[in-house]
């Protein structure tokens, strides 16, 4: 076996690499003439995958899209389909939702902020470098990240996908002891959490604040997850179902993504933007962990972002302790969801911001259409936007390698599902 | 007692399966059952970056299966270690955690199991589908036994230390 000692292993672009980045910029007379954000996206190539087959198969199929958010895609999905059937799944499956989505949001944000952001602000080129200096740092992300992954995997049939999801609600329910298991190791967290508030805001963040408009889910007694209305910092005000109406979703020459764009404009959707708009919802804990940092809100800093994703970790321990606390095994773990033809529209907060799909099924519950607007695809016009000012701000007679950072640190902000790609950024500078 | 983690790496695409269908065969096979469950555990895990490093801490032996793409036929297996891996300059994966820098992440966190191989079985496709290609199929068995052969030595390997451990030591001068 193995007899060259040269190996390459290429892992294959639609099997591992949640998209692929590049960067272009073409600088003329000191300004950027043209900057451009690359990106391949899934979620496309499933919207035609996902037609004529049976609603049934539609949350496993979409939990592929991403496997680090697969939750967020059967959420957006269920809740779309079962507002087709016009079924209420009723108050456990709701709880439950919220719960394992508190274990996909602790999942991907402790990832996010240990693994990809922390070692940009430290001045690392990896959390590999990273971890020689700030074990314990990167120890506690691996904490959070794997009570997180036990969450998700308390529903799940089997490892790999968190298949426990079903349109009507679960295919099982955890065990009492199962439950009660899971939240002593909860609880213990807690410090790891409350801590991870305060390194955040602790680290060197530039101070980039920037004009944009915030969009989020807003719910009136609940910080936002699997519902709610549709809302910015600039009045809009929303159901889900009108989303067509106000976003637009327009082809870009460079991207396989879609821009979207409310009112002809960018926006931002993810942990910042819904940290501005629902900060009045986070229990007192948490709204004391945030006093004692120097962020306020609304922030129109950016590079806050990590700092909002570690006070949603901290509130997605909270709150999945909270519904933990009163687990009881139900009767069924599903209510019956007999098909019908219509169309429905289901949106949540994914860990990166708002997930929207629309479906239309015919009377046996068949996929006829579907639409799928991820929140990489709706923050990228905000991000080039972002580049194109953060990087003139930072001067761009500066070299290329600079220019590249700067430019990676900015795109990782977002959290978009291109962070793997960004590492290696392909950075064409054009001067003219 | 030896922890033995087995971990079958893959996503839905494809011959990228094949980590899980290994682990699946292994599972659904009874040359596992005469080991104690709760030192020898296989597992599928999907795209899993570095949720790795928790998988694999506090195990002796780590065993891992994965697809790969080199320039070899479709359905050759070659066993890799750490050393390989962390020097494929290709090696991109989720969220820019592939492999190899999970694996070295881990040993600069002193969490990587002192025992720990990886079994690579070069790819055809990696398209959409739930099949495998025929000649990757073809190489489940072949694999099976590899892993089992490793589990093995692991375990003998162990049960050899441990005996050493055991015998009376000579008398104190």
């Amino acid at each position: 076996m193995g007899e060259g000692r040269a190996i390459s292993i290429r892992v294959p672009v639609l099997a591992r690499v949640e998209g692929e980045g590049a960067l272009e910029i073409d600088i003329a007379d000191g300004r950027i003439a043209a900057l451009s954000l690359r990106i391949f996206e899934p979620p496309r190539f499933f919207e035609k995958l996902l037609e004529g087959r049976s609603y049934a198969e539609v949350p496993d199929l979409v939990a592929r899209i991403c496997g680090i958010c697969p939750v967020a895609y059967q959420m957006s999905a269920v809740h779309a389909l079962e507002g087709i059937f016009g079924i209420d799944p009723g108050p456990w499956v709701r709880a439950m939702r919220r719960l394992i989505y508190c274990g996909e949001w602790m999942e991907s944000h402790s990832l996010h902020i240990h693994l990809l952001a922390a070692p940009d602000f430290l001045g690392f080129d990896s959390v590999i470098e990273m971890a020689r200096d700030h074990p314990e740092e990167v120890r506690r992300g691996f904490r959070l990240q794997a009570l997180g992954n036990d969450l998700i995997r308390l529903f799940g049939g089997r490892s790999v996908h968190p298949v426990g999801v079903r349109v009507g609600g679960f295919h099982r329910a955890p065990t009492r002891d199962e439950a009660q298991g899971l939240l002593g190791r909860l609880r213990a967290a807690l410090p790891d959490a409350r801590s991870l508030v305060a390194w955040t805001a602790s680290l060197p963040l530039p101070e980039d604040t920037q004009a944009f408009t915030c969009v989020a889910m807003r719910h009136p007694q609940e910080y936002p997850m699997n519902e709610g209305r549709v809302v910015s910092d600039r009045g809009l005000d929303i159901g889900i179902d009108a989303y067509d109406a106000h976003f637009a979703e327009q082809q870009v020459a460079h991207s396989t993504a879609l821009h979207s764009l409310l009112h002809g404009q960018p926006y931002l959707v993810g942990p910042l933007a819904r940290l501005n708009l629902n900060r009045e919802l986070l229990p007192e804990a948490v709204a004391e962990s945030l006093d004692a940092t120097a962020l306020r809100t609304p922030s129109s800093n950016i590079f806050h972002s990590i700092v909002a994703r570690a006070a949603e970790t901290y509130y997605a321990l909270l709150e999945a302790i909270r519904i933990l606390e009163t687990y009881q095994v139900p009767s069924s773990p599903f209510a019956a969801a007999p098909p019908r033809a219509g169309t429905g529209f289901g949106c949540t907060e994914a860990p990166r911001g708002l997930l929207w799909h629309r479906y239309e099924t015919d009377a046996t519950g068949s996929i006829r259409r579907a639409r799928i607007v991820p929140p990489t695809s709706q923050n990228q016009a905000r991000i080039e936007e972002d580049l194109r000012q953060s990087l003139e701000a930072f001067g761009l007679a500066r070299g290329d390698d600079e220019l590249r950072h700067r430019g990676e640190m900015a795109i990782r902000n977002y959290d978009p599902c291109i962070s793997c790609a960004t590492h290696f950024l392909k950075l064409s500078v054009t001067r003219r | 007692m030896t922890t033995v983690r087995i971990l079958g790496i893959g996503s839905p695409f494809g011959d990228d399966r094949i980590g899980w269908e290994v682990i699946e065969a292994l599972l659904e096979s009874d040359l596992l059952a005469h080991l104690p469950a709760d030192s020898v555990a296989a597992e599928c895990c999907d795209r899993p970056g570095t949720r790795l490093i928790p998988l694999l801490a506090n195990a002796d032996v780590g065993i891992l299966v994965d697809a790969m793409r080199g320039d070899s036929p479709p359905g050759t297996i070659r066993q890799l270690t750490v050393d390989d891996l962390e020097s494929a300059p290709d090696a991109v994966s989720c969220h820019g955690f592939g492999l190899g820098e999970a694996l070295a992440l881990a040993r600069t966190l002193g969490t990587l199991p002192p025992r720990l191989v990886v079994f690579g079985v070069e790819l055809a496709q990696a398209g959409p589908g739930d099949s495998l290609s025929p000649s990757v199929r073809a190489a489940i068995p072949r694999t099976v036994k590899l892993v089992m052969e490793e589990i093995n030595a692991s375990l003998e390997a162990d049960a050899r230390a441990s005996a050493r451990t055991d015998a009376p030591s000579p008398a104190a001068p």
